[in-house]
């Protein structure tokens, strides 16, 4: 009853921004536009992006112009719930909000490397934003070196993490990436334990842990397949963090010798016994199945609970995602049929 | 008091300079301005730059001196310079051997410290660092590794691996430890730990036996590098102190002479045409008497001109403020410096504020006993320490006292003295209109009224000082405030002794008119200097602003005088405040008191209605007095090449 009461805002309001998310007959509609000035007064008419369109021409937006302002409607969705939820709500909110900092920093991160200047654009979120955050975003973007950019970064929580990978010569960006990543989500694991209890807990450790141990798979396989990283370099970039997996599947996983061997550890590993659809060919889609069914599930039980949010967001997210998907894949011209593989799962 | 001031000018051939600070300027008070600045209007001056030559020497004095760790005198006049350059000199070249293998020694310490750092988390590490580097088969890596990557290496990889790590120490960040690899596969195993971001640290192989062996070697070393540097300092400070009396005397020399040098800093010099020769132009205040006897001083001397002018010779600047107040005002000046200096053509408020705020102190705690303990303690401690609140606190003891003996009270006992005016809890007038109060309470809103008549006065005055017409005649505390509030001081006087009130044509004048003209004072000002924008822009916004202000200035009339209760309600509650006491210490009754009880409340009545009263007296003092004349927007007169009096 506590729970009703407590979640009944959040999770009206959540129920009402659900209405506005893409359903499968608009992805579909969307996916059979033939042009991207078509796709996008599609979105635009599209009760979800109306606001972040309003009074822009189809016609004059550049393509990265466009993903940001999709980005921008995932704050907008975040700063809504965040003004919906009560105190011990918002404790789950501030400690998944460090993920929009991550972007930030990343793409700053990026045009040092790249030697470009760069210019965010969080105009739209730039309020909550600093409220939030202690970065400066404005200062970043204009470091020319990593050595400035960890300078400046100096009183937040990212610096001992980010310095480390300094101290070492010759780290690329891909280091820093790695190390930041690498943070937030041990942090995130941490911080879970302090901050919540009782069911609010168990329900994020079931989405993020399943999220942790599925990204972990990707990455294994990844590396393996791609880049023949040796299994202790693997072992050094894996989130240390195992929900259902176990460390004997993880070391299979990790020295398996071919994609036989991989295969046949992977299926013995939860995922594998509970969804036997899940195989090197379905990973990346099994991911997003996965998770949503995990989520959907949750929300499903305790449609009063942190759950719904957790979905939400997920939802929202991953919508984002396919949109994206959706316009490069009508750019490029690519037939309906096949766009609708990549984006309905 | 503000002392009279005179603008000087003075010049002289450029390389006189020197003289000219250290004959006279160092005798007179003067208050250097920048003379480029102030004579913005000459063409053809340029800044007087050239490096101080004393510098470097007096940076070296100072070191010396903080050596042997004694203070700088204050003056060292008599020394004389050459002396004092020699000295230092001399001493320099005598101590730069012992200097130099203390740096050398401080450099050795250094390094130790580096080495001792990296070692000394394998100081668990119990085992021979020669042997090691003996071992044919086996190799083994110094080094430290975060912690997650540690984890993982136990979680994974080390179970399957030819390798044992030994952990010998863990801070926050990482642990730190030696693995140790066969020689042969070393290289796959070397590739594995690096991909665990282990970092290696290589051990100096310049050690014996254990690292912890080492590192007591170490310590050694730096305690004996240690000892060796305080030997130095000890060598130092001998050679130092043989000498130390010539040397501070010689310091302050110095430091007087770089100070003198520093004078060019202030000055301007001529632009000189082919031979012509180069002036050098000071300028400055100085107080009258002392320019002229400055004036009379120079007469003789040839090189050196002076022009005296008059403090409105110089527009731009205002001259500084130096404040002159007998001896037993002086410590009052603190109050005013507080809220800022009177500027130059104000009125000094020091002798008001000293007076008025001893004799409200003492009406508002009024007790024989506790104020002579005031005074007395107050005048030891200025006496010993010289602080100047506790001069305060003495003055203002001293009317308790006086109060105390008008009150009839000591130590809170109220039946041992004949009050020789009234008891201020139980004297009572009846008036009109409003019916029995505390005598007290009468006189304080009556003294009140009488305080702010006066600052009136003083508002005027300040006002036809400074020319300034809005404020002398149609302000709030102009002459137009003056009449409005006389008038009603002499209404209510009227009204509450009984007599028969003025005719009402009267009253209309005397507060209808003034009332008008304040109301009306920034155009009627604007009118009087004859300037054209007297008219009000808006004026509708001018009538609505007018009469807020008007309703405002009643209102401030009435709370400012109504504040003055506070003196007759402290004086009321000392009263009351000791009465509680003796009713603790159960002396009420006529029985025999508890003579400690008495003795700590007088204490604690003494130091919290002392503090409390202080602070209720400053705050009639600045908010009801000196907002209404008083601006202290001036600058400290500080005399060149003097340290400032604190």
């Amino acid at each position: 009853m506590g729970q009703l009461l407590a979640y009944s805002g959040t999770a009206t309001k959540i129920r009402a921004m659900h209405s506005h998310l893409f359903t499968n007959e608009e992805y579909k509609e969307l996916a059979h536009l033939s042009t991207v000035t078509e796709a996008l007064t599609y979105i635009k008419q599209h009760p979800g992006y109306s606001d972040i369109f309003q009074g822009r021409e189809e016609f004059s937006l550049h393509r990265g112009e466009i993903e940001r302002m999709l980005t921008n409607s995932i704050y907008i969705a975040f700063q809504k719930i965040y003004r919906f939820s009560s105190v011990y709500q918002r404790s789950f909110l501030s400690m998944y909000f460090p993920r929009y900092e991550l972007v930030v920093l990343k793409s700053c991160m990026r045009s040092i490397f790249d030697k470009r200047t760069f210019e965010p654009d969080v105009s739209i979120f730039q309020d909550f934003f600093n409220h939030h955050s202690k970065i400066d975003i404005s200062a970043l973007a204009s470091c020319q070196t990593m050595d400035e950019f960890i300078r400046c970064l100096k009183d937040s929580v990212y610096y001992p993490c980010l310095l480390k990978v300094s101290d070492k010569h010759s780290s690329t960006l891909w280091d820093y990436e790695m190390a930041l990543d690498l943070f937030y989500f041990t942090n995130f694991w941490k911080k879970k334990d302090q901050l919540l209890k009782g069911s609010a807990l168990k329900i994020i450790s079931e989405s993020y842990g399943t999220k942790m141990d599925l990204l972990n798979i990707d990455w294994i396989y990844r590396s393996k397949h791609f880049y023949q990283m040796s299994a202790s370099e693997i072992y050094a970039i894996l989130i240390p963090v195992h929900y259902h997996l176990k460390k004997e599947d993880i070391k299979r996983l990790v020295e398996a010798s071919d994609g036989k061997d991989f295969e046949e550890a992977l299926s013995k590993t939860y995922y594998g016994v509970h969804y036997p659809e899940y195989n090197i060919q379905s990973m990346e889609s099994m991911y997003n199945i996965i998770r949503h069914k995990v989520n959907r599930d949750n929300a499903r039980r305790d449609p009063y609970s942190i759950a719904v949010m957790i979905s939400y967001l997920f939802e929202k997210e991953h919508e984002v995602d396919r949109l994206t998907t959706a316009l490069e894949c009508i750019r490029y011209g690519i037939s309906p049929t096949e766009t609708l593989n990549y984006i309905i799962y | 008091m503000i002392v009279k001031m005179k603008f000087l000018s003075i010049t002289g051939p450029q390389d006189d300079i020197d003289r000219v600070v250290e004959q006279y300027l160092s005798k007179y008070e003067i208050h250097l301005e920048n003379a480029l600045s102030n004579l913005n209007t000459v063409e053809k001056l340029r800044p007087y730059a050239e490096s101080n030559p004393y510098r470097e020497l007096l940076v070296k004095a100072k070191e010396f001196c903080r050596q042997i760790s004694s203070s700088v005198p204050d003056f060292a006049e008599s020394f004389p310079k050459e002396q004092a350059v020699e000295l230092i000199q001399s001493l320099d070249t005598q101590i730069s051997a012992i200097r130099d293998q203390k740096t050398e020694l401080q450099h050795q310490l250094e390094e130790a410290n580096t080495s001792l750092k990296k070692i000394l988390p394998f100081s668990s590490f119990d085992f021979d660092l020669h042997t090691l580097l003996g071992f044919r088969f086996i190799k083994y890596r110094f080094g430290k590794i975060a912690h997650e990557h540690y984890t993982k290496l136990q979680k994974y990889i080390y179970d399957d691996l030819d390798t044992i790590f030994c952990n010998c120490y863990a801070d926050q960040e990482y642990v730190w430890g030696v693995y140790f690899v066969p020689s042969v596969g070393a290289e796959k195993i070397d590739a594995v730990y690096s991909s665990m971001h282990f970092e290696r640290t290589h051990i100096p192989d310049d050690y014996t036996g254990t690292p912890k062996d080492a590192c007591a070697a170490l310590n050694e070393k730096i305690q004996f590098l240690e000892n060796q540097i305080s030997d130095c300092d000890k060598k130092l400070s001998e050679i130092l102190y043989k000498q130390k009396d010539q040397l501070l005397l010689a310091t302050a020399r110095l430091e007087q002479m770089s100070v003198n040098f520093d004078v060019r800093k202030l000055a301007a010099c001529t632009t000189a045409k082919k031979d012509q020769q180069v002036f050098y132009i000071l300028c400055g205040w100085m107080a009258e008497s002392d320019a002229a006897a400055f004036q009379k001083d120079i007469e003789e001397d040839e090189k050196i001109f002076c022009i005296i002018e008059d403090e409105q010779a110089n527009p731009l600047e205002q001259p500084p403020t130096k404040l002159k107040n007998p001896r037993i005002f002086k410590p009052f000046e603190m109050f005013i410096r507080m809220y800022g200096l009177p500027a130059y053509n104000e009125i000094d408020p020091t002798v008001f504020v000293a007076l008025t705020y001893a004799f409200i102190f003492g009406a508002m705690f009024g007790d024989v006993g506790q104020g002579l303990l005031l005074a007395v303690g107050g005048f030891l401690l200025y006496r010993f320490k010289k602080i100047n609140l506790a001069a305060i606190v003495s003055c203002a003891g001293v009317f308790s006292t006086i109060f105390g003996f008008l009150f009839g009270s000591i130590f809170g006992f109220e039946d041992v003295l004949k009050p020789l005016w009234l008891r201020p809890v139980n004297h009572m007038t009846t008036i009109p209109f409003i019916g029995k109060l505390n005598t007290v309470f009468i006189v304080a809103i009556a003294f009140g009224m009488i305080l702010i008549v006066i600052t009136m006065i003083f508002h005027i005055i300040n006002g036809l000082k400074s020319k300034d017409a809005e404020a002398t005649w149609f302000d709030t505390n102009g002459l137009a405030g003056l009449i409005f509030y006389s008038a009603i001081v002499l209404t209510i006087i009227l009204f509450m002794t009984g007599h028969a009130l003025p005719a009402a044509i009267v009253l209309v004048i005397m507060f209808g008119i003034p009332l008008i003209l304040i109301a009306l004072k920034e155009p009627l000002g604007k009118l009087v200097e004859k300037r054209a924008d007297y008219m009000p822009k808006q004026k509708g916004m001018f009538v609505v602003q007018t009469f807020f202000e008007l309703f405002e200035v009643l209102l401030s009339y009435f709370s400012n005088t109504l504040s003055f209760v506070r003196i007759g309600a402290f004086a009321v509650s000392h009263a009351a405040m000791m009465e509680v006491v003796l009713m603790l210490a159960g002396a009420e009754n006529g029985g025999s008191p508890n003579w400690i009880v008495i003795i700590l409340g007088n204490l604690f009545v003494c130091g919290m209605e002392g503090l409390i009263v202080g602070i209720q007296v400053l705050r009639l003092e600045y908010y009801e007095m000196f907002s209404r004349f008083y601006h202290g927007t001036g600058h400290e007169f500080q005399p060149f090449g003097k340290k400032l009096a604190k």
